[in-house]
Order: C-alpha cells, then structure tokens, then sequence
C-alpha cells in the first residue's frame, strides 16, 4: 500500500504509535495545509475529546488516559494523533475522533455485561475465559490471543515513515470482532466527514489503515455508540515513561525540545551514549556503544535501536556500570521528574489490546564499589579471584624492590646448580647431532653460509635459597642473639606483631614467613626460586609457622632439586629425607652483612586492586 | 563463498609464496539462548563499507557451549570457519606464518588457520584464548584495530584482511588462564557471557546429541544432575558431562548401572547422606 493513498479529498498518515518520526510527519503535513480548508481526523475514541484536549494542553508533562479496563491513550509529544491535536489548538483547525471505545460489538446487553463483568473479575481474567461470564468468544478472544502472541512483534522499519509496514491487503478473516467494529466504525466517520465535503487528512495507525480503505468501499451498518466507556488522566512519573510507550523517553524530550525541526535519531543516539555520568569510559567506548547498538536494531529488523538494544550495547560492549547510566539517561524525561504515577503502568495495554511499551527484560549489575582505579571487568575477575583464593596484593616500597634485586643478583651469581632448561634453546651449528632439532630461524638466518643450526639447551640455575632470619632479625631489634619463637603467633617475641605467610611474584619466585607490623615487615624464614613452574600464589602456604625452616626446605626440595640453606640452626632440619647432594647448608655468615640484610626487612605501600603479578 | 573451489590456496606477496590451509569441516547446531545468538550475529553485522566488523569474546564457564556458538552463527554467514585452539607454548609464529623445510631443502612458508582466514575473507574462531601469552597476543594487535593486517617477521610481509573477515575468541575463567593484556582486552568487544542453559533447553541438547536414546533416560539423567547441584552435592557440571552421562548410560542395561554410578565415574559427586551410598556400588 503506498504511503498517501489518494481517495477523493482524502490524505492518510499511517503511523507506528510513539515514534517521533511520525510525529513530525504529521506536524509537516498539517502546517503544509494549514491555509487551505481541511478536516484532521485522528483514530482517537469519540467522546474523549474534552480528555485528551485537556491532557494535551499540559504537554510536555506527560500523562496517559486510563479507562476502566486498563486501556491507556499516552498522552506525549511523539504520539501522532497527539501532535495532530496539538496542531489543531495551536492553529484552530478542524479535528474529529473517529475511533470508539467499544470493547464488543452491536447488543448493548452483551456490552454492559461485559463491562460489569471486567469490573468484578478484572479484565485479563475476563478475556482469559469469556465464556464463562456469558460473552462469546468470537468477540473478544481473537484479539486476546493475537496479542498475546505478538508480544515480541515489532514492526519493521519502524523509523522511516516512507516505508513503514501496512499489510497490502486487508482480510477480515484475521481480525476478531472487535477490531471489525472498530474498523467499521471509523470508516463509518469517514464516510460521513466526505459527506461533508471537505478534503480530509486522516492520521491513523498502520494497522488500521487498510481495514478502514477496506470498509470504505463496503456498506456498513449502523454501529450502536451510545454508551462510551469514560477515562480520567493519570499522572506518569518519570520512571515509568519507559513503559509507556516504544519510543525512548529522553529522544521524547529532544522531541519536544527540538519540535518543528527534522528528527535526527542519529544524533540524539550518540549524545544518549557520550553524555552519561559514567567516570570510566574509555576513548571509543561511546562510538563502538552506538555501532553496536545499530547492529542489533538490525537484527531486530528495526533501522535504529530502541532502548533495550541500546542498553545491551552499553552493557556488552562496556560493562553494567555504562549499561545502568545509559539507561538512566535513556529514560528520563525532565518535564516528567517530579510526577508519581497515579495507576500502574505495566499493567495497561493499548485500544488494540497490545502493551504500551517496552517488555523484554535485561539484567543488570550495579557495582557497589566505586574506586577510580578499579572498573570495568576487573571487579568481576577480582570478585572471583578472592573468593577464591583468600589473598589480597600489595605492592612494596621502591627500597625494597631495589632490595630483592640486588640480593638475588649476588646470590645466583655465587651459588648457582645448573641444569639443561627446558624451554630456552641457543643456536649452535650442527656438527655432530642433532640436540633438540633444526634451528630454522638461525639456518635462514644464515642461509649463505650453508651450514645448518641446531637447537642446544641453554644451562640455567634452578637452585632454591633459603634465608632464615630469626636470630638475624632477633640480634637487630634487640641486641640478643636468644632464639624466640619458631613462630606462633600467639608468642611474645622482640619482634613483636603477626606472624604471616607472604610471596612476592614481580622478579622472582618467593614464599616466606614474615612478622608484620602496620607496613612493615620483619622476614622469618624467606625462600627464593631461580625457577618455579607454578605460580608463588599456588605455594606459600606450605610454609608451616610451626617449624619454619624444615618446612621452608621441604617446599623447595619439592619444587626443586636443589637448595641453598643458609641458617645458623641447622638441627632443626634433622629428618629431613634428601641426599646431601641436594640439600647445601650454610652458615648465615657465608653471605655479607650488607647484602644478607636487605632481604630481612620490607615496608608495603599499598593495596592492589587487580590480581596480575608483581608483590 | 559455500563451494570450496573458491578458496584461496596460496598467496604470493613480492616473491614470498605463503601456503594456505584448508578450511574446518564443521557441523554445529545451536539450541536455546536465542538472544546470545542475535547478540553474536550482531556484532559480526557489517552495515556498510566503511564500517567495522567487531571482534567479540564469548566468555563463560567449560562446557556452556562457546564453541558451539561461535560455530553455529559462522555456518549461518556462509563463510569458510577456521578453527584455532589456543595453547600456553603458542608463539607468535604459530598464530602467522611458520617457516618450514619442504621435502626439496627449501624453504617454504605455511600459514596458520588465522591468515588462511584473513585471505579468504572467512571466520576465525580463536578457542580458549585466554591461554595464549601476552607475546602471542601482541602480534595479533594489529589485526583486532581499524589497521586490520598482520605482520610476519619470519616472512617479511604484511597481510591486509579480507574486507569479509571475521574473528571471534573463547575464553574459559579459570585459574589455568592468563589475564589478557588491556590493549587486547580494549579490541576484544562485545564480551559476551554464554550461560549454562535451561532444563529444557539442555534436554533437546541432550536429544540432538543422542537421538537413538530413549527419551525417559535422558530427562531421568537431567533430573539426577539437577537434583545433585542443588543439594551441592556437585559443585558444577557442563553440558559435556551431561551427554557424556547420558551416552554412557544408554550403553548399559537399566538393571546394571545406576544414573548415579555412572554420574560418579564422569564427575565428582559429594556424599552428603547416607542414601547415596546404597547406590554406589551397584555393579
């Protein structure tokens, strides 16, 4: 069916309820005929003139008629017939309302039963079962069903009123009852506005228009209108505009603030994604958040998104946190802000017997941390991470990082047991054997030559050093060489504060046994791997504060094949099961003062956030 | 691009010849979760020659299906699907192009399933990503931006994408995984989360997988795993466990294996009374 169908001195607007565009495209209409002598015909109900002239004189406040059987008119600057009212009040042209408020067909009796029924059991019970409150189902039930299963539905192309969807023809076999009557009824109005003579700008849903060209042709008999279902206006707040109408509530606004200028969706999108309260976005996020956004309009067969697509955009392409501020954003609607909705708005259902608004569902999480340094999907991998495994990380003092390296610098340079590596090669030339396979890279490398490279394992330190600090530290703080506590925490000791499990991870491997006071920590027993396979995380409970040092050489005789020990207790490793070959112990006093002290002693600066490597 | 003749088999840029591989043979059904479909789908939409194809990450736990998913909507656009599953030694090379000795001393340069795509203009599904290393991911950097190429050092040549080419990685989260680097974290979008399906979603899964199965055994088995997780006697269970469950279970007589005996030689089930143990040993 083409847009303007042109019957004698008859113009139609389809339109798809709530759409901006179509409001503007009405408005256009009007103003290009508003010197010429024309009829505007809107499918409002006949008889709630007075209401809706009276709710529209109050836009940009939004409001919504509500009759007895929970079907609601929204009264808002983006609904087509509204705007078309809203022209006729500001240019005093002629408007009539062809539409009725009849919910069945023909026999008063059955009409008034009907109503008397929905007004006991409530409309959705009524409809569910109509023949059991003595109405026939054919009536009624149709349209139940039919919306029902529509619920999901949305119309294609919805934003481009050139092509929006109207079936091509018309058949009554698909209509219940009560969408006929309606139908015939408006028809019947526009019969008699042509009687009149005047030409007539029809603005009517595209569902609707055919079966009124249809009737149009047709004889029709008189439908009985006399008893009309009344309606009051209802306040909407601003929470709930989102569920009174498809169209997005803040582009409602720009409507409105914007009215008489040409719709541009595109624009109003990107300042719904770009001007939200959100801290964390990132450069791009905005622009990648609208992109998609469009994407899944196109896969909803719709040209651009509506506020569920745009809010899963924000969601998937960012985080929730962007998701609940774009919606926030999308929702609002200023003029409405200080409004409570006088009846529920879920529960409404429009004069076609389909929902308002929006009703797919969309979870999100609103994050209850707010750190600046602490966004996006970390909290998430944080969350589960501590759950987990019961740490947290903290980064140390500079000191104490120039500290570890030069102490392991020193100590790998003089006490070293090396091995073939595993995953470290160097390229030698193939003289004899092939080691552990083809250089290929060297060979190219060094293709002129002629000669062939072979893979050979690098030899790399895997020893473990383990420092035991008890009498060190004990002989600092104190000035007494007397061995207090292996480590209970509940011992008095000069070194006082909590005896604790630590690992460091940003350099090297480390696991030890450290007394902690405030930021400062004084090392028990500290184990150093030149090598470990698994992470420090993995291990460094195996430290036991009850015999610190044997189980600090049995967590590196685990890992490694051989350790350093360097302590001046060595008895207290007796029972320990390893060859002398891998167990090298030392006197403390092999390493200097100046270099053994600087893993002794460390200060933390602060919390960590994240879980990656380094403290 | 459905016939494979026309598939690209090798490429020649200046006199480096780079040898292609042979697109993945796959069949893959998706059922349910219809909205973590559209939302892929989305993301692969291209809305007009200047746009950008994204590059999204599916997420979630092993075994929900991410795999499936990425396969079943890249049958749906009709082009060639290579698979890659990711590995902690991966290097850099492995992902491009690796040189190798051909059976005449030469030097001869194969492409991974990544390029292939890249050339053919087809859909790479990059499984479980997150156990690639940082090295590994570097290289890809170019590739996940508006630069869309990729370059190998090895072969000295850089590989524009096909205007058609598609990626998209899986990733489990799990402790045996790595953190993405942020700058491949900021490419990688939308992240989508599959989740574990619904009861009746995992019955007709069970039913596709195993349709000579009887239908009472697999409701019996689904019933018996969701029983087991919300009284915690199992911590969690994929859709593989379920079909590995049920397909062991058809091959014994009612009478001589028990859902729960089977159960426990597939997953780990907690005793938490004393009437699961009457059925633990029932061969």
């Amino acid at each position: 069916m083409k847009q303007e169908e042109k019957k004698p001195n008859l113009y139609i607007i389809p339109y798809i309820p709530g759409y901006a565009e179509y409001a503007a495209r009405v408005r256009e209409e009007i103003l290009k005929r508003k010197d010429s002598d024309f009829v505007i015909a809107v499918d409002l109900p006949r008889g709630l003139e007075t209401l809706v002239l009276e709710a529209t004189k109050k836009l940009p406040e939004a409001s919504v008629l509500v009759d007895p059987l929970m079907r609601g008119i929204p009264i808002i600057p983006t609904s087509a017939p509204i705007e078309a009212v809203r022209s006729y009040l500001e240019y005093g042209l002629d408007i009539r309302f062809i539409n009725t408020t009849l919910p069945v067909i023909g026999n008063l009796d059955d009409y008034r039963h009907f109503v008397n029924s929905c007004d006991t059991y409530g409309l959705e019970e009524v409809l569910r079962d109509p023949e059991k409150y003595g109405i026939p189902i054919e009536d009624v039930s149709k349209s139940w069903i039919s919306s029902e299963a529509e619920k999901n539905y949305t119309a294609p192309f919805v934003h481009l009123p050139s092509i929006a969807a109207t079936a091509d023809e018309f058949d009554p076999e698909k209509h219940s009852s009560y969408e006929l009557t309606r139908l015939q009824y408006m028809a019947m109005g526009i019969k008699e506005l042509l009687k009149e003579g005047n030409d007539i700008l029809l603005v009517c849903s595209s569902i609707h228009a055919p079966g009124i060209l249809h009737y149009l042709e047709c004889e029709i008999s008189p439908i009985d209108d006399r008893y009309m279902i009344a309606s009051r206006i209802c306040a909407v707040s601003e929470d709930d505009m989102v569920q009174l109408t498809h169209e997005i509530p803040f582009m409602v606004y720009l409507y409105e603030l914007y009215r008489g200028t040409p719709v541009d969706r595109m624009e109003w999108l990107r300042s719904i994604f770009s001007c939200t309260d959100y801290k964390y976005l990132m450069a791009g996020d905005a622009k990648d958040s609208t992109i998609y956004s469009c994407k899944l309009a196109l896969t909803d067969q719709q040209i651009y998104p509506d506020i569920y697509n745009i809010v899963a955009s924000a969601k998937y392409v960012v985080d929730d946190g962007y998701a609940i501020a774009v919606f926030d954003r999308a929702r609002s609607y200023p003029p409405n802000k200080d409004k409570e909705s006088e009846v529920s708005i879920l529960d409404l259902i429009d004069y076609n017997l389909k929902s308002l608004g929006n009703t797919r569902v969309l979870k999100l999480k609103r994050s209850l941390i707010d750190n600046p340094g602490y966004h996006r999907r970390k909290w998430r991998k944080r969350e589960k991470q501590l759950r987990r495994v019961g740490y947290s990380r903290w980064t140390r003092t500079p000191e104490s990082i120039i500290n570890e390296r030069e102490f392991i610098h020193y100590i790998t340079s003089r006490f070293t047991f090396k091995e073939p590596s595993e995953d470290q090669f160097t390229a030698e030339e193939c003289i004899c054997g092939l080691g552990e396979g083809f250089d290929v890279r060297e060979t190219i490398r060094n293709w002129n030559t002629r000669k062939i490279y072979v893979k050979e394992p690098v030899m790399e330190n895997t020893a473990c050093y383990v420092m035991d600090y008890r009498l060190f530290n004990q002989k600092r703080l104190s000035g007494s060489a007397q061995v207090s506590l292996a480590g209970s925490p509940d011992t008095q000791s000069a070194l006082d504060g909590y005896l604790g499990n630590i690992f460091y991870d940003r350099y090297y491997p480390w696991i030890g046994l450290a007394w902690s006071k405030g930021n400062h920590f004084d090392a028990a027993v500290m184990v150093a791997f030149s090598k470990l396979a698994v992470p420090s995380t993995q291990i460094f409970c195996d430290i036991r504060s009850s015999d610190p040092l044997k189980s600090a050489v049995e967590a590196g005789l685990k890992h490694t094949k051989t350790v350093f020990v360097f302590t001046d207790s060595p008895q207290e490793l007796n029972g320990i099961e390893a060859g002398p070959d891998r167990i090298k112990v030392l006197p403390t006093r092999t390493i200097p003062y100046s270099v053994f002290e600087k893993m002794s002693q460390f200060d933390i600066a602060c919390m960590r956030y994240d879980n990656k490597r380094g403290d | 691009m459905e016939n494979n003749s026309e598939i690209v088999r090798s490429i020649t840029i200046g006199n480096v010849t780079i040898d292609l591989r042979e697109p993945d043979v796959i069949d893959a059904f998706w059922i349910g979760q219809k909205e973590v479909y559209r939302l892929l789908s989305a993301g692969w939409l291209k809305m007009n020659d200047a746009d950008r194809i994204m590059s999204p990450l599916l997420v979630g736990p092993p075994g929900c299906g991410k795999t499936t998913l990425a396969c079943s909507v890249a049958q749906d656009f009709r082009r060639p699907i290579y698979l890659i599953n990711c590995t902690s030694d991966m290097r850099p090379e492995d992902l491009l192009i690796t040189p190798v000795l051909s059976s005449d001393q030469k030097v001869v340069y194969r492409a991974s399933s990544l390029v292939s795509a890249m050339v053919n203009g087809g859909i790479c599904i990059l499984d479980e990503a997150n156990r690639m290393t940082e090295k590994s991911w570097a290289s890809l950097a170019s590739l996940l931006d508006d630069r869309r190429y990729i370059e190998s050092i090895i072969a000295g040549v850089k590989i524009a994408a096909h205007p058609e080419f598609r990626i998209v990685a899986t990733m489990n989260d799990d402790s045996s995984t790595f953190n993405l680097p942020e700058y491949i974290e900021s490419r990688l979008k939308p992240v989508l989360e599959v989740e574990f399906p619904k009861e009746d979603e995992l019955l007709e899964i069970i039913r596709h997988h195993l349709p000579f199965v009887p239908d009472d055994l697999v409701v019996a088995v689904v019933r018996y795993l969701k029983e087991k997780k919300d009284s915690r006697s199992i911590d969690d269970y994929s859709i593989r466990d379920a079909i590995q469950i049920t397909r062991y279970a058809q091959k014994f007589p009612p009478d001589e294996m028990t859902i729960d005996s089977i159960a426990r030689r597939i997953l780990k089930v907690r005793d938490l009374s004393s009437h699961s143990l009457r059925v633990q040993w029932a061969i």
